[in-house]
């Protein structure tokens, strides 16, 4: 089946299109890696892959949850939120953040109180979960002790999110982590049942 | 027995030189595909798609499979672009190169084109990337790879460079440590020996040799010596590569291209990039041979 006959018009569209179509992409990868930070690896088709040691799968979140509006916890989150969580870490636009954030406002959090069985009041560790994924923090914490927990469910007054990337100092032997975006969502009107947030990006 | 090894390889490439080029080519890229599904749909699909062409040959020749194959994998990499890796992508742009190349009379000059300027192209702009980037070029990728992937742990941290194990699980706390926010300072302090930097730094200068060469090389007007030069090289390249990491997406993707680049007076050529491409499977399937035997 021969659609196209020989003219240069053809020949130009059969031979050169997705090598240029190939290398249009590549350069706006590239751009949008030094302008906005996107993730170099994946995520499209740069050919950035084993460029840099911050990309979005060594891009980390790190949450905090206050309930009264001072006292901060940690708050751990997971699988539900992974299409945000992935669209964050490759690029990491206030927009993006303030999606995944948005998102996390609205998810049913408790409060996990981590104590001693002996003595109740011997509080080790208290933390925010949705998504049960603080269990594998809890686990490693205390994984040579006898803990009890008591989980209640919380309201959230301010939620801080944090995303961190990473660099590899080669002379100390060190992983180091960088701030790349931060945003704090505080409730507008504080106890109230309308959800209306405060943001302060970073 | 050697002789008969010797007469069934003699077989083996006079049985490739003869058959068509888009035929070979048709089933390695629905292999591909294959390894670039990551889902239901598109493995059923892929191996659809290498039923099609094993049983109907009269479509190894139409360009409107290729193109259909393309149209029905669009809607995934724009809506989920961010989920899929550069090598999904390249396959379908080789599927439409081969598509375009099916349009006209001189289907077998382009698609020669086509898997030329792709290779070069690829690795060009991979070159391009570490040139610029001090991640790359003062060592920091290669040293956080060998530490952190289990790719490379497995095959060259521990077995040639010497990491033991507990410096190996004491680097992986470290690096948990990091990411939940138990350390305060931000710093997860490593410890390996000296032939991890070593190895690092090599592994840094050798890929922007390899794939900087690999790039200029395929995008140089053939001559026969060139090609030889080349062609061997993009073999070395995916077997020391795709030996240590196996995205056999890439690696059997580039032998792909790497038989529709050869001339036809290339049947050695093409036989030993299918050979290559049978190597870098048997390697693969060794090594999870292996990491079920240790896990």
């Amino acid at each position: 089946m021969h659609i196209f006959d020989s003219n240069w018009r053809s020949k130009a569209l059969r031979y050169w299109a997705v090598p240029t179509f190939l290398v249009f992409i590549a350069a706006i990868h590239m751009y949008r890696t030094h302008v906005f930070q996107q993730s170099s690896w994946g995520a499209g088709c740069g050919f950035g892959m084993f460029t840099t040691v911050d990309y979005h799968d060594s891009r980390f979140f790190r949450c905090a949850i206050s309930i009264d509006g001072n006292t901060q916890m940690d708050a751990f989150f997971g699988p539900s939120f992974r299409k945000l969580n992935l669209q964050a870490r490759v690029t990491p636009s206030d927009y993006n953040l303030s999606k995944l954030a948005n998102e996390l406002t609205r998810a049913e959090w408790y409060e996990v109180v981590v104590f001693d069985p002996k003595d109740e009041s011997n509080v080790l560790a208290r933390i925010a979960d949705t998504d049960s994924q603080a269990q594998e923090f809890l686990q490693r914490k205390f994984n040579d002790r006898i803990v009890n927990t008591r989980s209640t469910r919380i309201r959230v007054e301010s939620l801080e999110i944090e995303l961190l990337g990473i660099r590899f100092d080669t002379e100390r032997q060190q992983i180091k982590s960088h701030l790349i975006n931060k945003l704090r969502l505080q409730r507008k009107t504080p106890n109230s049942d309308v959800a209306s947030w405060n943001k302060v990006y970073r | 027995m050697l002789q008969a090894g010797i007469k069934f390889i003699a077989k083996a490439e006079k049985w490739v030189a003869e058959f068509d080029v888009f035929s070979i080519i048709g089933f390695m890229t629905c292999l591909v595909l294959l390894f670039n599904s990551h889902g239901k749909f598109f493995a059923l699909l892929s191996i659809g798609a290498l039923a099609t062409l094993v049983f109907a040959p009269s479509l190894r020749r139409s360009p409107v499979f290729w193109i259909v194959m393309v149209l029905i994998w669009i809607p995934r990499l724009v809506i989920d672009w961010r989920d899929n890796e550069d090598h999904v992508f390249f396959g379908i742009y080789w599927c439409m190169a081969i598509g375009l190349a099916l349009m006209g009379k001189d289907a077998e000059i382009a698609i020669r084109f086509n898997a030329r300027w792709l290779i070069g192209l690829s690795f060009l702009i991979a070159t391009i990337w570490k040139v610029i980037s001090p991640q790359y070029y003062e060592g920091e990728l290669f040293h956080y790879k060998l530490l952190q992937d289990s790719r490379f742990r497995m095959m060259v941290t521990t077995k040639v460079a010497g990491l033991d194990a507990s410096d190996d699980q004491a680097n992986a706390k470290a690096i948990i440590d990091l990411r939940n926010g138990s350390t305060t300072d931000g710093i997860a302090q490593l410890t390996y020996p000296k032939p991890v930097s070593y190895i690092a730094f090599f592994m840094t200068y050798w890929t922007i040799l390899i794939e900087g060469s690999l790039g200029i090389l395929f995008l140089l007007r053939s001559t026969r010596i060139l090609s030889m030069i080349r062609n061997s090289l993009l073999m070395i390249f995916a077997i020391t590569t795709y030996a240590v990491v196996p995205v056999l997406g890439f690696g059997i993707l580039f032998m792909t291209m790497g038989i529709a680049n050869c001339e036809p007076h290339e049947k050695r050529t093409k036989f030993c990039y299918l050979a290559t491409s049978a190597l870098i499977l048997v390697l693969f399937a060794s090594r999870i041979a292996i990491i079920q035997n240790f896990a």
